[in-house]
């Protein structure tokens, strides 16, 4: 199985107020088709490590940093490169993140739109049957559910074809059921669109009710205001 | 189901926005227009009254028209220069007598009516699309065409009164109505008729006949000038030499009567330029001496000489009031000067006026003092160039000429060959033995050339030489100084000049530079520049006010747009994440502000715009009845909104790229997790 995600020997430091996050990862590495958990507690560096992982963030250090199949450099990465790189991966954000003006239907086609990938409508009918859209297509975000706005975000992270993708605590907003539903769909969505899945979430359970592999971080309070979280498989 | 495609993505994604806020996108618009608003409408006032009163004295050729306060004399020429102004689209003099009124007959009645000289190209004619031809055709005015009962084509009868020694003098003429000024441009009964119609009334009020309209009355016949006399210092002949009428077959001299005079009749040699008159007059035997003693006897010689000497004292003595002013002496410069061709061997003095040319009265009166002195004057006029063009050739070939005075006084002295020149036409003239016997005389007048026929009397004359009467020389030269014209065989004054003038510029700009320019002549002038020079006034001051505001209210769209802007950045900070989180470079994520901006900004522009064109319509509505039609007291023009729009959408884009470092600063991944 390639890896569409491989990174050894990664360091990033985020500034956010008075404190410092610096964050490790020894090696990282997630194969296609396959789901992988990336669990912690709150403010450990989860997010941190899914924004180098979608180029939010530069790493200050890297040894090997390959994204689809291909190696990134980021000394003179342009932002247009890293647009670029970013359409082949699929964001599912917390709380579904949608953008209230649109509608579901064209919250998925926006995604398509920008990734310059344009969706055409029986592809996304299949897609939005596959996640049981179907019947909410025309609706706003604010008249769906948590729940559904998730499954929304899920197919706008597909729809453009991506070969990873990044779900930052997709069920962070809803109940127990409406969790591993999600999570279900998406280690589904997973096997069948063989994508590489990086799902961080703070639920373990939840993690290995899915059969992921788990990755874990681990914080440590270098002095006030400096935590090094270092990510390791378990 | 709604799709998004690529190329509009960014732009869809910013108007869906605006959509789904609509509360607050409607709060912005009206915001925007509350700044704009004012400001249109003050503009559109100021545009409004301005244009509205510049229009009108646009479209009031009077406004343009400057003439004299006061009746003065302006040349011809000094009209034809303003005519040639490129300031001016038209001028023409204005006779004297324009004060009196023309009148037109309708049935039993009179109807009095102003004349005006007028002519295509006159801006109260262009103003009423009036266009006129032949020289009969004029236009009225709609007073006088209600009274008259006269529409377009119609003839009527212009009628013209004048009282004299005779008593009444009426005359008429035929006239066509060639278009009708409205009452707009001229509010009482008026005639604007083509400038000889205006002059002939003038002078038939002023007692001379009109030939044009077979008026009648005197003729104005030129007299004629002299540039001076000659006095001869010789005595008179004892009788008169016979005088042969011009065109009688000279008889040889040897076949003239014994009984013939101390100066025999002329004969070929006696009148050739280079030979002299065979008998001389005499000086003669004595002048008056005032009663001083009788001097010493003498030899002849010296008897000549003091007699000489005591003439020219006493003809010194008495120019007193004759109008000649100079005296030069006789010396072969003066011969040379004065054209004598002849060498004459007695002494000659020439009088003139050193400041103008002299008359008949001049030279009668010279006459009269110096006469009993025993003396003979001869009228006379320096050398004129004329082209003579002689009748017999078919192609005729006109020749240079001189022309000089003859008198009987220079006959008689032997200065002129002998002749009678009868008053009649064509002009006699004695010319060269073997020239042509008739022919056409040109010359060079100050209005133009002139052109008389002569019939020649072939003499001694040399080649190149006439001889012309006296008084026709006369008229030669004051053609040289005054305008005139032939009429029939005769030369009649032309108009030197008028009373007033009508003068209209061909932009209102120009009135005041017109106005200043003949005031410097020390012409005071009647224009409207008062009114242009308040309208002006009200303009610049009104557009002083306007920048105020519209600098108050630039720097408040300014902070508002920059306020939208921000706020589209910081209230959109998610959805911007998430764009580019989705795949969008920055600068697509950035038109999303832009857009909203652009969009909110032209909205807001369209709001003032609709505003302003309510309270547009309510104020001409209002004030309809001081309005004429396609009058506005308050309108926008088009090139003015074009204009605020570009400035709006300049300062949009400016606000939007003050907003970009904020932007630029923006993280994603925080942006993109903020509740």
């Amino acid at each position: 199985m390639d890896p569409v995600i491989l990174l050894h020997g990664v360091e990033a430091e985020r500034r956010a107020r008075e404190r410092v996050f610096q964050l490790v990862v020894g090696s990282f590495e997630v194969g296609a088709g396959e789901l992988v958990a990336l669990v912690g507690p709150s403010g450990s560096g989860k997010s941190t490590l899914l924004d180098i992982l979608g180029l939010l963030l530069p790493p200050s250090q890297h040894d090997v940093f390959m994204i689809g199949g291909q190696e990134i450099l980021f000394k003179g990465l342009r932002l247009k490169d890293a647009a670029k790189y970013r359409r082949s991966i699929g964001f599912v954000l917390q709380h579904g993140a949608l953008l209230p003006f649109l509608s579901v239907s064209e919250n998925i086609t926006l995604a398509a739109a920008l990734a310059r990938r344009p969706v055409r409508r029986e592809d996304l009918e299949r897609l939005a049957e596959e996640l049981g859209l179907s019947g909410i297509l025309r609706a706003k975000p604010s008249q769906i559910s948590g729940g559904q706005r998730q499954r929304v975000a899920l197919a706008r992270a597909l729809v453009h074809k991506p070969r990873i993708v990044l779900a930052d605590e997709p069920t962070g907003s809803v109940d127990a059921q409406q969790a591993l539903e999600i999570g279900s769909l998406l280690k589904e969505t997973t096997q069948t669109h063989d994508l590489g899945t990086v799902l961080v979430t703070h639920d373990l359970d939840l993690a290995k009710h899915l059969g992921a592999r788990i990755y874990r971080v681990y914080p440590e309070i270098l002095q006030h205001g400096v935590i090094r979280s270092t990510i390791r498989t378990e | 189901m709604k799709k998004i495609s690529r190329r509009n993505a960014v732009f869809r994604c910013a108007m869906a926005d605006l959509m789904h806020e609509w509360p607050l996108t409607l709060c912005v618009i009206l915001s925007i227009a509350a700044i704009l608003l004012p400001l249109a409408v003050l503009y559109g006032l100021k545009f409004g009254v301005i244009s509205v009163l510049e229009e009108r004295l646009r479209n009031d050729p009077r406004s343009r028209e400057l003439r004299p306060q006061a009746s003065s004399f302006f040349k011809n020429e000094w009209v034809q220069k303003w005519r040639g102004d490129p300031r001016v689209a038209f001028a023409t003099g204005l006779p004297a007598s324009l004060s009196a009124t023309v009148q037109i007959p309708v049935g039993k009645m009179l109807i009095d009516s102003d004349i005006t000289p007028t002519a295509n190209g006159d801006p109260i004619l262009a103003a009423a699309k009036v266009q006129l031809s032949g020289r009969t055709e004029c236009a009225i005015s709609e007073p006088l065409a209600l009274q008259a009962k006269l529409k377009k084509g119609d003839e009527f009868e212009l009628r013209v009164k004048r009282n004299d020694a005779s008593g009444v003098n009426q005359a008429s003429a035929k006239l066509r109505v060639g278009g009708i000024l409205p009452v707009t441009l001229c509010d009482f009964p008026a005639i604007y008729a083509p400038l000889p119609v205006a002059e002939g009334v003038e002078d038939f009020l002023s007692g001379f006949a009109v030939e044009e309209f077979a008026w009648p009355g005197s003729a104005p016949l030129a007299s004629p000038v002299f540039d001076g006399a000659l006095v001869a210092l010789l005595e008179k002949p004892q009788s008169a030499p016979r005088a042969i009428p011009v065109g009688e077959p000279k008889t040889p001299p040897s076949q003239e009567p014994s009984s013939q005079p101390v100066v025999p009749p002329v004969d070929a040699s006696a009148v050739s330029a280079n030979a002299p008159a065979v008998d001389r007059p005499v000086v003669p035997a004595a002048a008056p001496n005032d009663g001083q003693p009788e001097p010493k006897a003498r030899n002849p010689a010296e008897a000549q000489e003091s007699a000489l000497v005591s003439l020219r004292l006493a003809v010194m003595e008495r120019l007193g009031t004759t109008g000649f002013t100079s005296i030069k002496e006789d010396d072969t410069g003066l011969r040379e000067q004065l054209g004598v061709a002849v060498e004459w061997p007695g002494e000659l003095l020439y009088l003139s006026n050193a400041n103008s040319l002299v008359d008949e009265s001049n030279i009668s009166t010279l006459r009269s003092k110096l006469e009993p002195l025993g003396l003979i004057v001869v009228p006379w006029t320096l050398p004129a160039r004329c082209s003579f063009a002689p009748q017999t050739l078919a192609r005729a070939k006109a020749t240079n000429v001189e022309i000089l005075a003859w008198s009987e006084e220079a006959s008689a002295l032997g200065l002129a060959p002998l002749g009678k020149f009868p008053s009649t036409y064509p002009w006699p003239v004695l010319g060269p033995n073997d020239g042509p016997a008739a022919g056409k005389l040109e010359w060079a007048a100050l209005a133009g050339a002139l052109v008389m026929d002569v019939k020649v009397v072939p003499s001694q004359t040399p080649a190149g030489l006439l001889w012309v009467d006296a008084a026709n020389a006369g008229l030669i030269k004051r053609s040289s100084v005054r305008a005139l014209a032939k009429q029939g065989d005769r030369l009649v004054y032309s108009r030197q000049g008028y009373a007033a003038f009508r003068i209209a510029v061909s932009n209102l700009d120009f009135v005041s530079s017109v106005k200043a320019e003949l005031e410097s002549q020390g012409i005071s002038v009647l224009a409207e520049t008062r009114r242009i020079e308040e309208i002006k006034f009200l303009d610049r001051q009104l557009g002083k006010i306007f920048t105020i505001f519209a600098a108050v209210s630039g720097v408040g769209a300014v902070t508002c747009l920059i306020a939208i802007a921000y706020s589209a950045a910081e209230r959109k900070k998610r959805a911007l994440a998430f764009l580019q989180i989705m795949g969008a470079t920055r600068k697509q994520a950035a038109r999303f502000p832009l857009y909203q901006c652009i969009v909110l900004t032209l909205c807001g522009a369209l709001v003032a715009w609709v505003g302003n064109e309510v309270f547009a319509s309510m104020v001409n509505a209002s004030f309809s009845a001081r309005l004429e039609r396609g009058e506005n007291l308050s309108q926008l023009p088009a090139d003015a909104v074009f204009v605020a729009v570009a400035v709006l959408l300049a300062i949009a884009f400016l606000s939007f790229l003050l907003m970009i470092p904020r932007f630029i600063g923006m993280s994603l991944s925080e942006a993109a997790r903020e509740p």
